[in-house]
Parts: structure tokens; sequence; C-alpha cells
């Protein structure tokens, strides 16, 4: 009878239909649900415990597969934005388990929607993967990989790794526990943080970025663009600089009970001691803070 | 096409509490009734809230807080703040995420100014600037009221949570309050260094993010 239901739904709606062979074709999953939507419908998505694959697309339908159909699955329509008014049609699907989803099941969905849409993701410990795809990301446990094309990323996990890999104008990533963070694609603006995990930066393009954590090490490793401001902070953890000899950028190194390390060596400090530094390198087009307490800041060139 | 489902976390919430929106309220009462499970846990929750509420928390009620906060927020403003609208107090809330704005607006103004204080001098040494360190160890008073209210917060979800959900949240508040107390510590010993209280103005805001991450992965 669901079947039928099911596919009652993807009858009604031609361009889900297309849209939902084409998302079939490399796999065996079932379809839950397939809808015709607006380019910008939000669509929420709450308690998976499993992983979850978000997908981008260029149509204008909803698709939900799984490889199995979740005792306690439900999809919701809320038109007007449901019991907060919006005014905005939203929908909302996920796994109504246990509530302390102390034995929830895991299980595998791979969601298609429009590449405008907003996604908002709450977890237990599913691993999200999501591409071409904006929103806020968050899980108790699992990790999150985003990539591809965004507009803005708000990126939560309470001890999970993070990476992100997308190109984002606007990107907010935290992660607690041993949890690690990766910040590479073409992210502009961003504020990442770690309690005790390693954070690594590794892209070019940030224009604004604010870097901290307590514990864990923070690692730069490219080269800051012109005009770009970055603020490093750690506690304990060690921060390392590593830079290109073509970077431009004035530099303010320093810990309160630390060490500061200058390993390039045409750089000359024009301030400064064991616990800070301050230095030029190329015109200063970019300027970098690096704060610790008592972790060891270090600076050197990119390795070849 | 929706499957029979029980009620969602915001709606046990919104019973318990009361802040269901109206039109929910037939629907979801008349689950209540057919539904034990839903109905225990509401009951659960309202224990609970009836719990939080007999705890003597200093931050407890947001509104007593104002008035300090705002007075200091005068001392240093540019334009002045217009009267508050009737019919915002007791909504703390909403008022500590205002006040975080204009905390975090302030932690950028400060890193900006010991950037500048630490291209002219030693890190070891910072120049004396009054206004800095009163606006950072003001950005840290702000974060310090908002995690302890937070705080409070945590403890009412913490029923719902996982255990190891809820041990991954505890050691991380360990390390941070660690790291916090160190700073203090370091702060007691040379009280005007700007660059020790723009790092715990940095942990606390660490505290506070952490915190509220919990809100979305209970």
């Amino acid at each position: 009878m669901k079947r039928l239901l099911v596919a009652a739904a993807i009858g009604a709606v031609s361009s889900s239909a297309t849209a939902q062979k084409q998302a079939s074709r490399d796999s065996r999953d079932i379809v839950l649900e397939a809808r015709r939507v607006s380019p910008t419908t939000p669509l929420r998505i709450y308690g998976i415990a499993g992983s979850i694959r978000l997908v981008g697309w260029d149509r204008d339908s909803l698709v939900i597969m799984s490889q199995s159909r979740p005792r306690d699955f439900f999809f919701a329509h809320d038109p007007g934005g449901g019991g907060v008014k919006t005014g905005i049609d939203q929908y909302r699907f996920g796994v109504d388990s246990e509530h302390t989803a102390e034995d929830s099941r895991p299980f595998h969905f791979v969601v298609y929607l429009p590449k405008q849409s907003q996604v908002t993701v709450h977890s237990i410990s599913a691993a999200i993967d999501a591409s071409d795809v904006s929103g806020n990301f968050s899980t108790a446990s699992g990790s999150i990989l985003l990539r591809g094309l965004t507009g803005t990323l708000e990126v939560a996990s309470v001890s999970g790794n993070i990476d992100v890999n997308a190109s984002a104008s606007w990107v907010r990533a935290q992660t607690g526990g041993g949890g690690r963070l990766l910040v590479r694609g073409a992210v502009q603006d961003v504020d990442a943080s770690t309690v005790d995990g390693e954070l690594d930066v590794a892209t070019p393009t940030v224009m604004r970025g604010r870097f901290s954590s307590v514990n864990g090490d923070i690692r730069y490793a490219s080269t800051p663009a012109a005009g770009s401001i970055f603020d490093f902070s750690n506690h304990s953890g060690a921060v390392d600089m590593a830079l290109p000899r073509e970077a431009s950028a004035a530099l303010d190194l320093s810990s309160v009970t630390g060490t500061v390390e200058n390993g390039i060596a045409q750089a000359r400090p024009a301030a400064g001691g064991a616990h800070s530094m301050h230095l030029t390198l190329g015109r200063g087009d970019a300027q970098m803070t690096v704060r610790t307490f008592k972790g060891t800041v270090r600076l050197r060139p990119t390795q070849p | 096409m929706t499957a029979p489902r029980h009620l969602t976390e915001a709606e046990r919430h919104g019973v318990a509490d009361g802040s269901l929106a109206p039109e929910l309220e037939p629907t979801v009462a008349e689950h209540l009734g057919a539904c034990t499970a839903c109905a225990s846990d509401v009951a659960r929750i309202r224990t609970l809230m009836t719990r939080i509420r007999e705890t003597p928390a200093a931050a407890d009620s947001g509104g007593d807080l104002w008035p300090s906060i705002r007075a200091r927020i005068e001392q240093e403003k540019v334009a002045p703040l217009h009267a508050p609208m009737s019919g915002e107090s007791g909504r703390p809330p909403r008022f500590l995420w205002t006040v975080a704005g204009v905390a975090a607006a302030v932690v950028i103004a400060t890193g900006m100014l010991v950037r500048r204080g630490t291209s002219s001098t030693t890190f070891d040494k910072p120049a004396p600037a009054d206004v800095t360190m009163h606006a950072v160890a003001e950005s840290t008073h702000v974060y310090e009221e908002e995690a302890r209210f937070l705080l409070n917060q945590l403890e009412l979800r913490r029923a719902l949570m996982r255990p190891q959900t809820a041990s991954s949240i505890d050691h991380d508040l360990r390390v941070i309050d660690d790291a916090i107390a160190e700073l203090k510590r370091a702060i007691e010993r040379d009280p005007n260094n700007i660059a020790l209280r723009a790092l715990l103005a940095s942990s606390y805001k660490q505290k506070v993010d952490l915190l509220k991450r919990v809100g979305n992965a209970g």
C-alpha cells in the first residue's frame, strides 16, 4: 500500500518523477518522498542516526531516498512555516525515534533538493555529507563534510570531525571533544573553533578569519589574500603558520608564556622577543594576529 | 502521506512550558490523551522545569541583570540606546542575544586595538589603554553572565541527552573552565595585561558557543 501511495505521489508530480528517475539511476534505494517544491523552500531534517547525504541539483523538486523505510519516518509540509509563521512554506522530515536516541537504528538517507534551498539538519549521530547545499548542520557525534557551491554555512558538532571544502561567503564551524576541523575550498568570512582537536586552514580565499582552540593545534598553510584580516587565538595548543615566500602580510605573533619562533630567514622582526614578534612580509597586505597563552607560535616557510 | 507520529521535541516542550501555538493545541491535546509515552514525557519535562526554577541561580532572571549591564554600556556608548519597549522585559533569551551581539562587536574592536598595541610595543608590556581594558573586561563580564544562563538551560536538557554526548560536553566544559581559571590567575598577577584579558574573553566566548551547540545537538 505504501508503495502504491509513493507511486501515486510520484505520478502526480511529473517533474519529480523525472528527477527521481535520475536520482535512482545508480542506486537500489527506494523513494520515500518525491515532491515538487519551489527553488528556495526550506527543509528541516531531524533525528537521523546513520548517515545523510544531501545533494543540491538544478531541479525544482525534492526526493528523499533510503534503502528501507524507517518505522518512525515522518515527512511533513508546513504551509506558511508551521508553528512559527514565516509565511514561507517549508518541509521537514526525519525519524522520530526514541527520545534518548540510545538505541536509534542507523538509516542512510540520500536527499536531492534544489540548490538554493536552505537546509537545517539536527542529527543525533549521523554522518552528514552535503554538496551544493547551504544552511545549518549540526550533529552530536557524527562527522560533517560540506562541499560544492554554497551560500552560508553554520556547522556544529559536539565531538565529530568537520571538513568544510566548499565555496561559501560565510562559514561558522565549531566542534568539541577531540573533533578535528578542516577549512578549505573557497570560503571568505570564517569563524572556526575547536576544543581539543586540531584546526587546519588551507585556503587562500579567506578575507576575514577568526580561528580559535583551547588545547588543539591550529595550522595555517596558504597564501593570505591582500586586504584580509586574520585572528588566531589558542590557550595551550600551538599555532603553526606556514607561508610562501611571496606572501605579503603584517604579522603580530605573541604568547604569554610560550615561545614565538620565526623560521622565515628573510623576515626580520621589527619588534619583539621570546614571547612576541612583529614582522612584515612583502608589502604587508594582509593582517595576521596570533595570540596564545602557553602554546608555541611558529612561523615557517611553506614546504616546497 | 504523513505517517502517524509522536509529538515532536518542540511540541512536547511547547506543551510543558505553555508556549505552544494556539492552533496546534487541539491536535496536541488529542494526541496526549491517547499517547501515554508523550504524556509521560511532557510530565517529565514539566517536573524538570519546576526543579530548575526552584534551583537558586544568579542568572535566573535576566531582567535583574539588565540595569547594571545597561549602565555599563551607557558609559561607553557613542549613540544613546533607545528606551526599552514595553513588553520586552521578562524575555531573557532575546535580550541576552542582543547583549551577546554587543559583546561580539566589543571583542572584534578589542582585537583590532590589541593588534595596534602590539605593533608598536612588545606583547609582554602592552601600552596603557584604559578604554581597551574596560571594553575587554566588559565583554568578559557579558559572556560570563550569558554562560551562566546557558548552563541553567543545559541542566534542563541534560535528561534528554545521550550519556556520551553529555560526557563529551562535560569534558569540554572542564577543559575551557581550566583555561579560564588559569587565565584568571595570570590576570591576578598582571591585571593590566590586555592580551590576557582578550584571551579570557575568547575563552568565555568558546564556552558560550559550546553551550549554544548543546541546544542544537540535544
